[in-house]
C-alpha cells in the first residue's frame, strides 16, 4: 500500500550565525541572557533608529553558499516582510524577497539506499524575531535578546521523498555549517530550525499532491515522527477521498501527532518593499576569492579520506564526519596511537549511545579512548570491558582505564588452561544448550558463551571461548 | 548683558506668542538653561519634533507618541549638542510629516520669530522651502546622505534628508560644518571633506544656469537673474510632471512600512480597549493616528499589496530613476538648475536626492538645485544672488 505513494519533501532551515553581535546593531548576539538585556534602540525598533548591516552576516553566509555548491549574487537588497506579531517589534522583518545571497546549489547526502544529490534552491539572509513568553497572571511578556539575531534560510527543492532522507539531508547541512563555524547548529537550543514542506502523490505521477508546511519540529525525531503521521495522514484521505487543504501544520511532542494551525486562505499578504534604510548589498570576486579560499576540509572531502587513508566503509565515515565535533575526536584518538577501524566502531555503537552526534559532549579524552582501544586490540580487556571502562570515566572523567581495570578486575582471561577449566564445568551444567548445539542448532552455542561469561563476569577472551568450545564440543 | 538674561527674554517672549506662532511643541527652557552652563561657543537651534532628543518629549506631532521620551539622541542632535547648540524648543510638524496639524512650518515659525536661531527639519517633499518663503527664510536641503538620517523618525526612509532653516547664510554653513560627515548608525550617510565655513567668492555672470520653469510666474526671477547679468537658458526637464504622483506612491509605500512598529506593544499610544491582540492593534493605531496619517497608510498598503507592486510600485520606482537620470543629464549642461518654490519641482529634486537652496524672492520663491554632492557651489552662488540682492536694496 505505501509503495504505491510518493512522498514529495522540500525544507526550510532557519540557522542562526556565528556572529559576536547582531545583525544590524552592536548588541551581543547571545543565547540564555536575561530578558531584554542584549537590546539598543534599532533592534528594539524605537522610532528613527535605523539599521546597519554587520559586515559579518554577508561572510558568513557566502561561506555557507560556497560549502554547498551555492551560485553567490554579486548585487543583492534586503527586503521588509510586513506584518503584526508582538514579538517583532518593528512590525516587519527584514529579510531578502528577490535576489537572495546564494542560489542553485546542492547537497550530496548517503542513505541506506546509496548517494543522492539534493539541490538546494536558495539561501538569504535576515534577522529573527523576539520571543514571547507566557506568564500566569501576567500575560504575555516579550523578550528582545533575540531579535536581530542573524540568520540564513535555506530552501531545498522538493527532492526528498524519506524521513530517512530528510534526515540525512539536516545532518549534512548541520554539519557542514559546524566544519565552517557558520553556526553552533544546536536544535535544542533553536540555533537549526526546521520546517517541511510535504505532499504526497500516488507513485509515478507528475504533478504533486496538496502540500503542507510542518513547523515547530525541534528535534530529529520529532521530525521524522511528524513525516511519518503526515504521510500516512495524507494517504489515508486520498484513499478515502477525503479533500486535504493547504496549511500550516504543528507538531505536538505529546500526542505525536499534527494539527493545523492556519490555512492557506488566512495568509498573510507581506506586502514586501525593498528596506530604504539600508544600502545595496555588493559582494565582490575578490571577497568570493578570499572566503573560498579560507574554506576548512569539508564533511565529503573529509570522509573520503577517511574511507581512503583508514580503508573506513562510506557509511562509517559519513557517521564519523557528521558533525566537526565528532571527526575531530575520532583523529585526536587514532593520533594517540590507536587503530581507525577500531575506533571507528567503538564511537558508533558506544559513544554514540552515550552522546549523540548532533549534540556531541563526551567526557572521555582522546588519549583515555584510545588507551582503551588498544587494551582491546592487544587482548588485555575484551570489547564488553571497554564499554564497562567507557561508561564510568563518562561519570568520573578522572579515573584512567587503567585503575579502572584494577578496580573492578576486568583484566581478560587469556589463559588457555583457566579458561578450559570454566568452560568443562559450564558445558557440565548445560546440558540442554549442549545437546542442541550437538544436534546441528549453531544458535545453541551463544547460551553457553554466555554461560562462561556469566562465570567469568565478562572477563573471558570471547574468541578463544568460542575455539576452546567448538573443540570440545566438535 | 549676558547670555544667559537674552535666553531667558527670548523664553518669556516666546511663552507668551507661542500660542499665535503656532511654532513650539515643547519650549525646552530648563534643557536650554543647562545647557548655556560652561558653554564657550552656545548658539540657539530648534529641532522639528520628528527628530529624537534624549529625554526630551518627542511626538512627532501624533497622539501615537504624545508621551515618548527618546532614549537617545538623533545623530544631527548628537553633533549639534556638542558643538555648543542650546535646543530651546521642539517644532510643530505635521503629523509624522504628513498628517493634520496646526501648523506644517512650525520650525520656519520659531526661525522666523528669532534673531539668531537655526532649525532643522525633514526634507521630505521639499516642503521646508515652502515654509521658508512663507517666512522669508533659506532653506537648504543637502544632497542626500550629506545629513545622517538616523534618529529621525521616519516619514519615507529614501526621502527623509534632513534640512537646515535659517536667516542667514552663515548659519547655514555653521550647522553644515558641525552636522555633515559619516555617521556608522546610518549607511547611507557619506563622509565629507567639503569645508562649508569658507565659501569662495563667484562671479555670477560666469555660471551655466538653466532655467526649468514651465509655468508662467517667474517674471521677477527671470528679471533678477538679467539685472544680476546671470546668462539663463530655458531647459525642460522630461518627465517631471510624473515627480508628484511618482513621490505619492513611493512616500506612501515606504510610510505605510515605517508606521507598523506603532502598535501599542513597545512604545507609543496604547488603547485601553481590546480583547485580543489584533483589537489592540486596531485600537491603538486608530486611536493614535490621525485621519490622514492612516489614509496614507492605507494607501500604502494598497500600492505594495499583491497584484498592485508591479502596476503602482515598480512603475514610480521607474519614473523615479527617469527623473533622476534626466535631472542628471541636464545637470551636465547647465551646473544649476532653477525653479519658483514648488512642489512640482521640490518633489523631482527631492525624488533624486538632489540638494537644494530656496531663496524668499517675489511671489514664488526662488529654488536652486545642483548635482549630487556639489553643496559647496550650490551655497557659493545662492550667497553671492543674495548679496546682490542685498546690495540692490540698499
Amino acid at each position: 500500500m505505501t509503495n504505491n505513494y510518493e512522498t514529495v519533501m522540500g525544507l526550510e532551515v532557519h540557522v542562526e550565525l556565528k556572529t559576536k553581535t547582531k545583525i544590524f546593531c552592536n548588541c551581543a548576539n547571545k543565547f540564555g541572557d536575561k530578558p531584554n538585556t542584549n537590546t539598543c534602540p534599532v533592534c528594539l525598533g524605537l522610532p528613527g533608529a535605523i539599521p546597519v548591516l554587520n559586515e559579518k552576516v554577508l561572510d558568513l553566509a557566502v561561506t555557507a553558499g560556497l560549502a554547498t555548491n551555492c551560485e553567490i549574487s554579486r548585487i543583492g537588497k534586503q527586503d521588509r516582510k510586513n506584518y503584526f506579531y508582538p514579538d517583532l517589534a518593528k512590525g516587519y522583518q527584514i529579510s531578502q524577497d528577490e535576489n537572495p545571497i546564494c542560489h542553485d546549489g546542492y547537497l550530496d547526502i548517503e542513505t541506506s539506499r546509496g548517494k543522492k544529490r539534493i539541490r538546494i534552491n536558495r539561501m538569504h539572509i535576515e534577522e529573527d524575531a523576539g520571543k514571547l513568553i507566557h506568564e500566569e497572571g501576567l500575560g504575555s511578556l516579550v523578550d528582545n535578546n533575540r531579535a536581530g539575531t542573524p540568520l540564513i534560510e535555506i530552501v531545498s527543492e522538493p527532492d526528498l521523498r524519506s524521513a530517512e532522507e530528510v534526515l540525512a539531508y539536516l545532518q549534512k547541512l548541520r554539519a557542514i555549517l559546524t566544519y565552517t563555524d557558520v553556526s553552533d547548529a544546536k536544535m535544542n537550543e533553536g540555533s537549526f530550525r526546521c520546517d517541511v514542506n510535504l505532499s504526497v502523490r500516488e507513485a509515478g505521477k507528475e504533478e504533486f499532491g496538496t502540500r503542507v508546511e510542518m513547523k515547530n519540529l525541534n528535534s530529529f525525531q520529532s521530525i521524522q515522527r511528524a513525516i511519518e503521521y503526515e504521510t500516512a495522514r495524507h494517504i489515508k484521505a486520498v484513499e478515502s477521498g477525503e479533500e486535504l487543504i493547504q496549511e500550516t501544520r504543528g507538531y505536538s511532542q505529546d500526542t505525536r501527532k499534527t494539527y493545523s494551525m492556519r490555512s492557506k486562505e488566512d495568509a498573510a499578504d507581506y506586502r514586501f518593499i525593498p528596506d530604504p534604510d539600508l544600502m545595496p548589498i555588493i559582494i565582490t570576486d575578490e571577497k568570493i576569492e578570499e572566503i573560498k579560499e579560507s574554506l576548512p576540509e569539508l564533511p565529503d572531502a573529509r570522509k573520503a579520506r577517511y574511507t581512503e587513508e583508514y580503508g573506513l566503509s562510506n557509511y562509517d565515515a559519513e557517521q564519523l564526519t557528521s558533525s566537526i565535533e565528532v571527526a575531530t575526536f575520532f583523529e585526536e584518538t587514532v593520533k594517540n596511537g590507536a587503530n581507525p577501524k577500531s575506533v571507528a566502531n567503538l564511537i558508533i555503537t558506544e559513544i554514540f549511545r552515550l552522546s549523540s552526534p548532533e549534540d556531541f559532549d563526551v567526557n572521555i579524552s582522546p588519549a583515555a579512548f584510545a588507551e582503551t582501544i588498544e587494551f582491546v586490540d592487544n587482548g588485555r580487556i575484551n570489547l564488553g570491558s571497554a564499554k564497562k571502562i567507557i561508561e564510568i570515566i563518562f561519570e568520573n572523567p578522572e579515573k584512567t582505564p587503567e585503575s579502572i581495570i584494577f578496580e573492578e578486575d576486568l583484566e581478560q582471561i587469556n589463559d588457555r588452561t583457566i579458561l578450559g577449566k570454566i568452560i568443562d564445568d559450564v558445558i557440565l551444567h548445560s546440558k540442554k544448550a549442549v545437546d542442541e548445539y550437538r544436534s546441528g542448532k549453531e544458535k545453541a552455542l551463544q547460551a553457553v558463551i554466555g554461560q562462561v561469561m556469566g562465570k567469568t563476569k565478562g572477563k573471558a577472551n570471547p574468541q578463544l571461548t568460542i575455539d576452546i568450545l567448538k573443540e570440545k564440543l566438535g | 548683558m549676558n547670555i544667559k538674561q537674552k535666553y531667558l527674554d527670548y523664553f518669556s517672549k516666546i511663552e507668551k506668542e507661542n500660542e499665535k506662532i503656532n511654532a513650539y511643541k515643547t519650549i525646552t527652557k530648563t534643557e536650554a538653561l543647562e545647557a548655556l552652563e560652561n558653554n564657550k561657543n552656545p548658539f540657539p537651534v530648534v529641532f522639528a519634533d520628528q527628530i529624537s532628543t534624549k529625554g526630551i518629549r518627542t511626538t512627532a506631532n501624533s497622539k501615537m507618541l504624545e508621551n515618548y521620551i527618546p532614549p537617545f539622541d538623533a545623530t544631527v542632535v548628537e553633533r549639534v549638542k556638542q558643538a555648543g547648540g542650546v535646543i530651546v524648543g521642539k517644532t510643530i510638524t505635521d503629523e509624522f510629516g504628513v498628517g493634520e496639524t496646526e501648523n506644517s512650518f512650525g520650525t520656519s515659525a520659531a526661525v522666523a520669530h528669532s534673531k539668531n536661531i537655526t532649525g532643522f527639519s525633514g526634507g521630505y517633499k521639499g516642503l521646508i522651502h515652502s515654509g521658508a518663503q512663507k517666512n522669508g527664510l533659506f532653506a537648504y536641503i543637502p544632497t542626500f546622505g550629506l545629513i545622517s538620517r538616523y534618529g529621525f523618525i521616519s516619514v519615507a526612509s529614501s526621502l527623509d534628508g534632513i534640512g537646515i532653516l535659517a536667516k542667514s547664510f552663515a548659519n547655514i554653513q555653521n550647522a553644515m560644518d558641525i552636522v555633515t560627515g559619516k555617521d556608522e548608525k546610518d549607511s547611507a550617510s557619506h563622509s565629507s571633506d567639503i569645508d562649508f565655513l569658507n565659501l569662495e567668492d563667484i562671479d555670477l555672470s560666469e555660471q551655466k544656469v538653466g532655467n526649468i520653469n514651465k509655468f508662467d510666474n517667474f517674471a521677477d526671477v527671470e528679471e533678477l537673474f538679467e539685472k544680476l547679468n546671470v546668462p539663463i537658458d530655458k531647459v525642460t526637464i522630461k518627465g517631471l510632471e510624473y515627480a508628484l504622483p511618482a513621490h505619492e506612491i513611493i512616500s506612501a509605500g515606504e510610510f505605510a512600512t515605517n508606521m507598523e512598529k506603532y502598535a501599542g506593544i513597545g512604545f507609543g499610544h496604547r488603547a485601553d480597549d481590546y480583547n485580543n491582540v489584533e483589537e489592540l492593534y486596531k485600537n491603538s493605531r486608530t486611536e493614535g493616528f490621525g485621519k490622514a496619517v492612516q489614509q496614507k497608510i492605507v494607501f500604502g498598503n494598497f500600492v505594495l499589496s499583491e497584484g498592485k507592486y508591479e502596476e503602482y510600485y515598480v512603475q514610480a520606482l521607474k519614473a523615479r530613476t527617469m527623473i533622476k537620470e534626466n535631472l542628471d543629464q541636464e545637470l551636465k549642461n547647465f551646473e544649476f538648475l532653477i525653479a519658483p518654490i514648488n512642489l512640482y519641482y521640490a518633489t523631482g529634486f527631492n525624488l533624486a536626492g538632489l540638494p537644494s537652496i530656496s531663496i524668499p524672492f517675489g511671489i514664488d520663491g526662488l529654488l536652486i538645485t545642483t548635482g549630487a554632492f556639489n553643496d559647496k557651489r550650490l551655497l557659493e552662488f545662492g550667497k553671492k544672488i543674495v548679496s546682490q540682492l542685498a546690495g540692490e536694496k540698499s
